[in-house]
């Protein structure tokens, strides 16, 4: 795989005055060029920790990334300084992130968000004129009247504010895009557009996305690879076919996919499962699902499993490990 | 946006209205008569009695009180019962000093309180932030009149720079607007630092750090806008205290004010002059609200918005 984004063990805690918060605990995932990778978990698995540390704009003083490292096309992330990653953010890798209704500015116009990208990095376009121009073209890539650019956020409904939070990440071209459930806030009538639009631009553009989504419609749609994550580890990875052909899963996926062969069913969210995600301060000992397992083992309890890999499939679990040396 | 500046402008008459009965009533229910006042306490009942009459003081209150509105709005506001002479030339002498004293003492507090609090903000728990803290404690605690004695005592007697009364030059006010402006300063300082922070929490500013912008760029494209608007509440909120302030700080300053024409008039029982007093003071209070929400307007598009 000629990858383009590699993460390697990372961990990530949040640090206030008494409390450790263990939001990413050992991640190891790789996006490669004009790849899509979905991924899935129940809130505070540790999703947007995880791509906030690829821009490295987790919350200044209680945010620390304490292992791991982060390589994107050959640049190593993590020993970066701020100017080098200034010049990334925005321009090479761009973020969406969750609420459209909070993530822009309310006293700036459109026009000027979407611009500030494209002035402050080092793009093709450099006058006034050009960068008009830009903003005008990217505006309507994503479906914006171009004489809108004046109005301001408050003047969008949810749907247009998201557009305009993507024709901001896009403004520059970036190599890689990470959308942080960039549909969870809006209308349903309004997701499957605004998905449909990314991924439509992910081709037209050349783009590597990390999708993080609930959507499992929109991670059978547009995902070439599928990443679960579970109170800060990846417990299964594998290519959408993985997911759908193989039948050695993770209890915690089966659980979240509901039965499996339904996958193609569009709009389908992920199933509640019995019982709450372990404490981040106080994770459990052994295999960090093993309390809400319904095919818990002994060893479950005490020894964190290994990885159980077949072909792009992975699996973290003792399940597998057993059938194995069977 | 005339149109609410307009309307807004026809709000305070009734708002004055208001507050003209309500001063009206206190100082009616408040012991001593004007006329005894006036004439000295070994006057004869008599003589009180017919200045009584001549002044309408015997005719009932609702009846003072409409007389006395009619005239307001013709802007005038009865004679003086000390100086004989018209309320209205005696408050319009002594406003300008008033009003330079709370200008000059507003903007120094904002100066100093809106970029220390931001600088507070941004390099928040440093040393610096903490002594600023300190400091703003220290200031905001203190009584007015003393910490205006105190600078008396360093400034003008000890170091003999600047004057510690009266007025004539500038330099006559720098003492005085230091004295209001500092506590005032120390308060904007506390409110600016915790009106950034949250502004700095918000997630329009992560979208401007995922965009590549510089910290600098932050804190001037994207959060001090955002942060002013509660800022110039309190400012707004700050003016009227330093209006009452004026009172105290006129007296020890020996500046003649509206401050001191109160003072003076409140010993003396002069009650046109009161009146007159507190209703320049009401109305240069809202004029002032007024120009905050103008200004709000212009920063903020949504409220703008709602004016078109
Ligand atoms: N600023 C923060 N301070 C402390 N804990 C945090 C902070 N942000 C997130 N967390 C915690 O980290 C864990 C992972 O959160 P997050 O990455 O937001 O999960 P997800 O995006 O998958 O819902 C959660 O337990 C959450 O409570
Ligand atoms: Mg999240």
């Amino acid at each position: 795989m000629g990858q383009l984004l590699n993460i390697k063990d990372l961990e990530v805690v949040y640090q206030t005055k008494n409390i450790v918060v263990e939001a990413v605990n050992g991640i190891n995932l790789s996006l490669g060029k004009k790849e899509t990778l979905g991924l899935v978990g129940e809130t505070g698995a540790g999703k947007t920790t995880m791509a906030l540390s690829i821009l490295k704009i987790l919350p200044e003083r209680t945010g620390k990334v304490i292992g791991g490292s982060i390589d994107f096309d050959g640049l190593p992330i993590l020993d970066l300084n701020e100017t080098e990653m200034r010049a990334i953010r925005g321009a090479r890798i761009s973020m969406i992130f969750q609420d459209p209704m909070t993530s822009l500015n309310p006293t700036l116009t459109v026009g000027e968000q979407v611009e500030e990208g494209i002035i402050l990095h080092d793009t093709e376009y450099k006058t006034k004129v050009e960068v008009k121009s830009r903003v005008d073209e990217i505006l309507e890539l994503v479906g914006i009247e171009p004489s809108r650019k004046k109005c301001y956020p408050h003047e969008f409904s949810g749907g247009m504010k998201q557009r305009v939070v993507i024709a901001m990440a896009l403004a520059c071209s970036p190599e890689v895009l990470i959308a942080d459930e960039p549909t969870t806030a809006l209308d349903v009538t309004i997701q499957a557009q605004v998905l449909s639009m990314m991924d439509d631009l992910k081709e037209k553009l050349g783009m590597s996305m990390l999708l993080i989504t609930h959507d499992l419609g929109v991670v059978a749609k547009i995902c070439d690879y599928v990443a679960v994550m579970y109170a800060g580890e990846i417990i299964e990875y594998g290519t959408f076919e993985d997911f759908f052909i193989n039948h050695k899963h993770h209890p915690y996926t089966k659980g979240l996919f509901g039965s499996i062969p339904n996958i193609r069913d569009r709009s389908k969210r992920l199933n509640p499962i019995e019982g709450l995600m372990p404490d981040p301060t106080n994770l459990p000992m052994g295999c960090k699902f093993h309390p809400r397992c319904k095919q818990c083992m002994e060893i479950c309890k005490v020894k964190p499993p290994q990885i159980y890999v077949n072909g792009t499939h992975r699996v973290k679990c003792h399940l597998f490990e057993k059938q194995e040396v069977e | 946006m005339y149109k609410y500046v307009l309307k807004r402008l026809l709000y305070i008459l009734p708002i004055l209205m208001l507050i003209i009965l309500i001063v009206f009533s206190i100082l009616n229910v408040t012991p001593g008569n004007p006329a005894r006042i006036m004439l000295g306490a070994d006057a004869s009942q008599e003589l009180v009695d017919n200045l009584n009459e001549e002044l309408g003081l015997n005719k009932p209150l609702i009846q003072r009180y409409l007389g006395y509105l009619a005239g307001v709005f013709r802007l005038d506001f009865g004679i003086s019962y000390r100086s004989q002479a018209p309320v209205f030339n005696e408050i319009l002498g002594n406003f300008p000093t008033t009003i330079r004293l709370a200008v000059f003492a507003v903007l120094t507090s904002a100066l100093i309180g809106i970029p220390l609090g931001v600088l507070s903000a941004v390099r928040r728990y440093s040393l610096m932030d903490m002594s600023f803290t300190v400091s703003a404690l220290v200031l905001a605690s203190i009584p007015n009149f003393w910490l205006g004695i105190m600078l008396m005592l360093i400034f003008s007697l000890r170091l003999g720079i600047l004057p510690s009364g009266g007025i004539g030059s500038l330099s006559h006010y720098i003492l005085p607007v230091l004295t209001m402006a500092l506590p005032s300063a120390a308060y904007i300082l506390r409110m600016t630092r915790t009106i950034m922070m949250e502004t700095m929490r918000q997630d329009y500013i992560r979208t401007a750090k995922a965009k590549g912008a510089s910290p600098a760029r932050i804190i001037f494209r994207h959060a001090l806008k955002n942060a002013l608007l509660p800022v110039l509440t309190s400012l707004g909120m700050n003016f009227a205290q330093l209006l009452g302030g004026t009172l105290i700080i006129e007296a020890v300053f020996g500046l003649p004010g509206i401050g001191s024409v109160i003072l003076k008039a409140m010993q003396m029982k002069d009650v046109p002059v009161i009146m007159a007093a507190t209703i320049f003071l009401a109305v240069l209070f809202m004029l002032i609200m007024l120009l905050i929400d103008i200004m709000y307007a212009y920063i903020d598009p949504r409220i703008k918005a709602q004016f078109k």
